[in-house]
């Protein structure tokens, strides 16, 4: 029912002068923020192996002999997290720009397409933590409640 | 030279009209692209609304620590100024989302229009809060580095 309302009243909407604005700030603050998401995923790699070889030579005769090595991987693994919703955010705002520049309706979908793939993407991973997190608290209390 | 005047007026005129339609397009939204502006309007919806909750949650425990008798009031006034800070963007992720969403349903151009502004304002607090982080990890990397150059706080 929701489909046929928007199908027969679809070229009653339109984005004007006043969104338009707001949309080309929306876009350069956009990219603002993706370029220095960008910036902080390759200074992630960098620490991740700057650091596993440090914690590595750190670790090397304690108890955990592989934990330079562990923490790398952790590193990068959150640095590829990272690095997705800025990337959905930086096409985001690419195309967002292109769009408005030519009034272009299609590019306007892309870039509307990758926001919702950016929000996704964060919603999932949230819903994913928290999920962890839940276990782990689970987990501790079990814990708790047999070693009394 | 009348006639000369005449046509530069016009012609000035016809650029500004050109310059204006180039700066602010107006354009009508096909069924796909509405399809992708309200399904990225409904995750950030949901997004908005785990915003809440956790900003609830934490400032909850701030408030609740604090009355209790804690005297730690670094952590807890951070979970507190941390909740106050991020209800900003949260609520108008929110706004974004639900004008939008009431906009398309109830086909009003006027809400579809007015729900860009608080998405604009969300990326701009967002853009700024990170920028000013960086700032403040630059200036602390800094002063631990000259800090560390020059032994000082060594014993």
């Amino acid at each position: 029912m929701e489909q046929s309302n928007t199908n027969t009243n679809l070229f009653d909407l339109q984005i004007d002068d006043q969104s338009s604005s707001y949309l080309t700030e929306t876009a350069k603050w956009a990219k603002f923020l993706s370029i220095l998401g960008f910036i902080g995923c390759g200074l992630m790699v960098i620490l991740a192996i700057g650091m596993g070889s440090f914690m590595g030579s750190l670790m090397q005769n304690s108890m955990m002999p592989g934990g330079g090595f562990l923490l790398s991987i952790v590193y990068i693994a959150m640095a590829a997290l990272y690095f997705i919703p800025c990337l959905y955010l930086y096409r985001f705002a690419g195309s967002m720009q292109l769009a408005l520049r030519a009034a272009d309706a299609h590019q306007l979908q892309t870039s509307f397409r990758n926001l919702k793939s950016c929000f996704k993407f964060l919603g999932i991973l949230t819903i994913v933590l928290l999920s962890i997190y839940a276990l782990a608290m689970i987990g501790g209390l079990t814990a708790l409640a047999f070693s009394v | 030279m009348v006639v000369h005047v005449f046509y530069i007026l016009s012609l000035h005129y016809y650029q500004m009209v050109n310059k204006e339609e180039q700066s602010h397009p107006d354009f009508y939204l096909n069924e796909k692209g509405l399809k992708a502006i309200r399904q990225a309007a409904r995750w950030a919806r949901g997004l908005a609304f785990t915003g809440l909750f956790f900003i609830g949650g934490m400032a909850w425990l701030g408030i609740k620590n604090l009355l209790d008798g804690s005297t730690d009031y670094s952590a807890n006034g951070a979970s507190i100024l941390v909740a106050v800070l991020f209800i900003f963007p949260t609520s108008w992720l929110f706004q974004y989302a639900s004008r939008l969403l009431k906009g398309i349903k109830k086909n009003d151009n006027e809400l579809l229009n007015h729900a860009f502004q608080p998405l604009a304002a969300f990326f701009k607090w967002l853009a700024i809060s990170t920028g000013i982080l960086v700032i403040l990890y630059l200036i602390f990397l800094s002063i631990t580095g000259v800090a560390s150059l020059f032994g000082w706080g060594t014993h």
